[in-house]
Formats: structure tokens, sequence, C-alpha cells
């Protein structure tokens, strides 16, 4: 990535791609359910605080910070590993820009230390049929036949 | 159906109207024979009514050991109905245009009714190839507070097999959630004491698995679906005395051939077997969950075995089949089975070759837990 097209990537705020998108972190694990796609995906120790911490509006940069910090970790590196995973959650479309000025929510209350391993991604697509083959065309609270927007690929 | 232009609703569609639903199933009730059933579930009331005795027996044969006495009220009372006697009794579906999978789900909710009309069949090729343009749309609604439901089909002799094993499945789905009940895609087994969730997607060995233990001491509280509260303590609660299995592994249950209730349609329908017909006494209307296992076949194991697994991973096994076969109101249920796996110990069930370890590693692992 270009380091002017990083620099905006990195202070833009993201959110949920919600109401297509739903995620649980339980234990430091989290799973995340996109409801159009029938796909569904893991992300373990700093991939869910990645995650968690895009969910609540807080910038690459701000992520990256504290990944560097955490774990003693060159900032470079964990701007390359953020960037990484901001990129692959968005061409998934589980996360959007958003609108937020600030973070949503105070950062995770992570013991710092550990081993540092790069967030990853885990994609899971053996539950697609169920999806695809028996859609549900689910409406919003204005009523059916004001279906909602298909997510693209849906 | 005619419809008065007063009960046109700017928020409720017209298919989904609990009072049109009504003025429905009574038109139905003028044209065919009353008949009801009462069943307990999950430790509540529900009322089963009909305007047609084979229709009323075909959805409530899965249900046959929750029946009990006719009550002087009930928490929920069901009324099904078709509209082959009586063509005007359907629910006025909407236009939907065409393009759509024969097994696409219509769904709407607002602050009094939850609803859903499906076109016919599944979009499945599998299940298109045995009801080639066999379509039979769907209605089911919920009026919560008021504690009614309706479930119309447009013929009753068409229900498929797999709606006959487990009828109704939204309706209660919908209606047990407002109970603190949820219902999960999951097998149950275990003792009066304790049992376990078998949980994963279909073909993990969640069937196999949960019937095997039809041969053993272990009490049965389902296969497909089961209800589980979280409060005060996580707890099973059966739905469905059913059971349903591949064909092909039918054949690793040999015990189960003489119980099946298809076994001439094999060669297009999964295996049924109505577990209350056939081992009354195995089956349990359900037990305190104490640990949640998801099966996986381990080539040249022989004795099948349990190993801890992290909640996550247990999450990751139980949480998407859920949502995606019950699809509606993902959010709070994926919620209710997070806060659900956050007090159950998980286990990966590694079957071996043996079919007859399956039940003997699940009742080793409940003396564990039984211990500690």
């Amino acid at each position: 990535m270009e380091g002017r097209e990083r620099t905006e990537e990195f202070g833009m705020r993201h959110e949920v791609n919600s109401p297509h998108v739903i995620s649980e972190t339980i234990q430091g694990e989290c799973i995340v359910i996109n409801l159009s796609t029938g796909t569904y995906y893991s992300l373990q120790g700093t991939g869910a605080e990645v995650w968690e911490a895009l969910a609540g509006a807080a910038t690459a940069a701000e992520v990256a910070g504290e990944l560097a910090q955490r774990y003693g970790i060159e900032a470079a590196a964990a701007e390359q590993d953020v960037a990484a995973i901001v990129a692959e959650l968005v061409s998934q479309e589980l996360i959007v820009p958003s609108a937020a000025t600030e973070r949503v929510a105070a950062p995770a209350a992570v013991a710092p230390g550990g081993e540092y391993v790069p967030p990853a991604l885990s994609v899971y697509t053996d539950m697609q049929d169920l999806v695809l083959l028996d859609p549900v065309h689910e409406v919003t609270d204005a009523g059916w036949p004001e279906a909602k927007p298909q997510a693209a690929g849906a | 159906m005619t419809i008065p232009a007063e009960h046109a609703d700017a928020q409720t569609p017209r298919f989904a109207d609990p009072d049109l639903l009504a003025e429905g199933f009574d038109e139905a009730l003028a044209a065919g024979e009353e008949c009801e059933r009462w069943l307990a579930v999950a430790g509540r009331v529900v009322r089963l009514r009909s305007a047609s005795p084979e229709m009323l027996s075909r959805l409530t044969r899965a249900f046959a050991h929750l029946v009990r006495q006719p009550s002087d009220r009930a928490d929920l009372t069901i009324s099904l109905w078709d509209s082959v006697a009586a063509p005007e009794s359907a629910p006025d579906l909407p236009d939907i245009g065409g393009g759509h999978q024969p097994g696409a789900f219509f769904y709407h909710s607002d602050e009094r009714v939850r609803a859903g009309f499906q076109l016919g069949t599944s979009g499945d090729a599998r299940v298109l190839a045995v009801y080639p343009g066999e379509v039979t749309p769907y209605v089911s609604a919920l009026d919560g507070d008021a504690g009614q439901a309706w479930h119309w089909v447009a013929d009753a002799s068409c229900i498929p097999y797999w709606e006959e094993a487990t009828p109704l499945c939204y309706l209660l789905d919908w209606w047990l959630a407002r109970t603190g009940v949820r219902q999960l895609h999951a097998g149950a087994v275990g003792t009066t004491s304790g049992g376990v969730l078998l949980v994963g997607k279909s073909g993990s060995g969640k069937s196999t698995s949960t019937l095997a233990c039809l041969d053993s001491d272990l009490l049965f509280a389902g296969d497909d679906f089961v209800g589980v509260g979280v409060e005060p303590e996580p707890y099973v609660h059966s739905l469905y005395a059913s059971g349903k299995v591949m064909p092909d592994h039918v054949q690793r249950l040999p015990f189960l051939l003489p119980a099946l209730s298809n076994a001439d349609a094999l060669a297009s329908e999964k295996a049924v077997v109505y577990v209350h017909e056939q081992w009354p006494r195995a089956v349990t209307e359900g037990f305190p969950l104490k640990a949640l296992l998801a099966p996986r076949v381990i080539p040249g194991l022989s004795e099948s075995q349990v190993i801890e697994i992290s909640r996550g991973q247990g999450l990751a096994a139980l949480a998407p089949s859920t949502v995606f076969q019950m699809h509606t109101q993902a959010g709070p249920s994926l919620a209710a089975m997070t806060r659900l796996v956050e007090r159950t110990p998980c286990y990966e069930l590694q079957l071996g070759s043996d079919i007859g370890s399956i039940p003997r590693a699940i009742s080793e692992l409940l003396d564990h837990l039984e211990e500690t």
C-alpha cells in the first residue's frame, strides 16, 4: 500500500457490517458470521483483539499502536499486520467505514506480553448451501416488502 | 378469503395479520372437523387445534412424548389448517414476483407478530429431485403477547417428511425465545441427572452419535433440534422425539432398521425414526446440560473418545449451523449461545469405528463430570 493511501486508511474508522454480520467473542476467540453469504469466520488471539477494537470504531493506527505496545513489537511490523487484516475484513465485507469520529468502546483491557502471533482470519464456507439454496428475505422494521438491501455477493 | 379493507395494517403485511389468520382458521373450521392436542413444551402448556385430524396427527407425531391431558388454560395456542376443503381460508400471500428459490423464506416481524412464509420445498437439488414441481407453501405466525399462533399449509397431504419429523420449528423457535429457551441445532442424550448436546453441521456425525445412544442406557432428548435454557442453570428441553440419519449411515446402526418409519423410501429420503414409538422409555423430556460435544470422525480410530476443546471451538461448532438453520433474529440467538457456552465445558467427541463405543465415551464423560 502506498504511503499516503495507507495513512488515509489508517485514520479511517470502521464498524461491523450490521445487520448482515454478527459476532461474539468468548475467551479470546471471536466468531463472525456473515448472514448474507453463509460464510463464517474465526479470529483468535491478536485477531480477536483487532476485531474487538475495530468493532469499537478504533482506527487501524490506534489498533497497530496498541498491538506494538502490548506485545513489544516494532511499530512498522504492527502496522503491516493490521493493514493486512483490515484489508481482508473489508474485502470480506465484515466491516464497513463508520461515521464515528471517536472510539465508541474503550480499548480492551488485555494484559501486556505474551508471544506475538500476527492476526489472521480463518474462513469457513461449508454452510453456504444453507443460505444460498434456501435464502431468507428478512425485512426491516418498516415491514415487508421493503426488503433489506442485499449485500454484494449475496 | 375475503379481506375487509379495514383490516389493512401499515405495519403488518396481510399474510401475517393475526385477525386475518384467525378469520381464515375459522373458515377452515367451518368446512372441517375441529380437533385438538395438548402438549407440555419446555415446562409450558401448548394447545394445538386443527380443522383437520389428519394434519393434526401428522404434525404432532414427533411430539407424542409431550402429550398431556387437556388443561383449562394454555400458554400458547397454535391453530393449524390447510385450505384444500376451504380455499377461501388461505392467507393472502403477497405477490413476490418470480425468480425466487423454491425454499426462499420471507420473514416479517413487528411489535405484535413474527411471521414467515415459504414458497414450497427446499431449493436443494437433492430435494427437488424427489419432489419435482411440488409446491406446498406455508405460513407461520406468532402473536406472542396474545399467546396465539397460526400455521397454514396449502395442502396438508403434501407436508414433506422432514417437516413431519421436526414440525413447527420456526414457531417454536420464536415462542421459546420469549421464554428464555433457545432452539438449537443439536442432538441431546444423557441421564436424568445430566446430559450432553451433540453439535455440528450436517454430516459431522451428530445424528449418528445421537442415535447410536439408543442402543445404550442413555436417554434421548432430541436429534435435530432441542430447546436449551441458560438460566438459572443450562437445561435441555426435548422438543421432537424423532431422529434423522443419512441412509448410508443407518447401516452402521442396524438396530434402527426395523424401527424406521420410511424404510421403503431410503433411496430418496433420510432415514427417520420416531423414537418414542419404538423405545418410549428411552425418551426424556429433558435434563441439566453438563457438556457440549462436537463429533468428529477420526479415520483409523477404533474406540471413541473425548478431548476437551476451547469454548471458542465449541461455539464455532454450535452457532453457525443453528444460525443458518433457524434464520431469524440471529444476533440475539448468537449472544444466547455464547452465554450458554461460557457456562458449559466443551469437548470433541472423536468417533471411532466401534459404534458401541460412542455411548460408552459419553457415559464416561458424564460420570467424570459428576465426580468433579
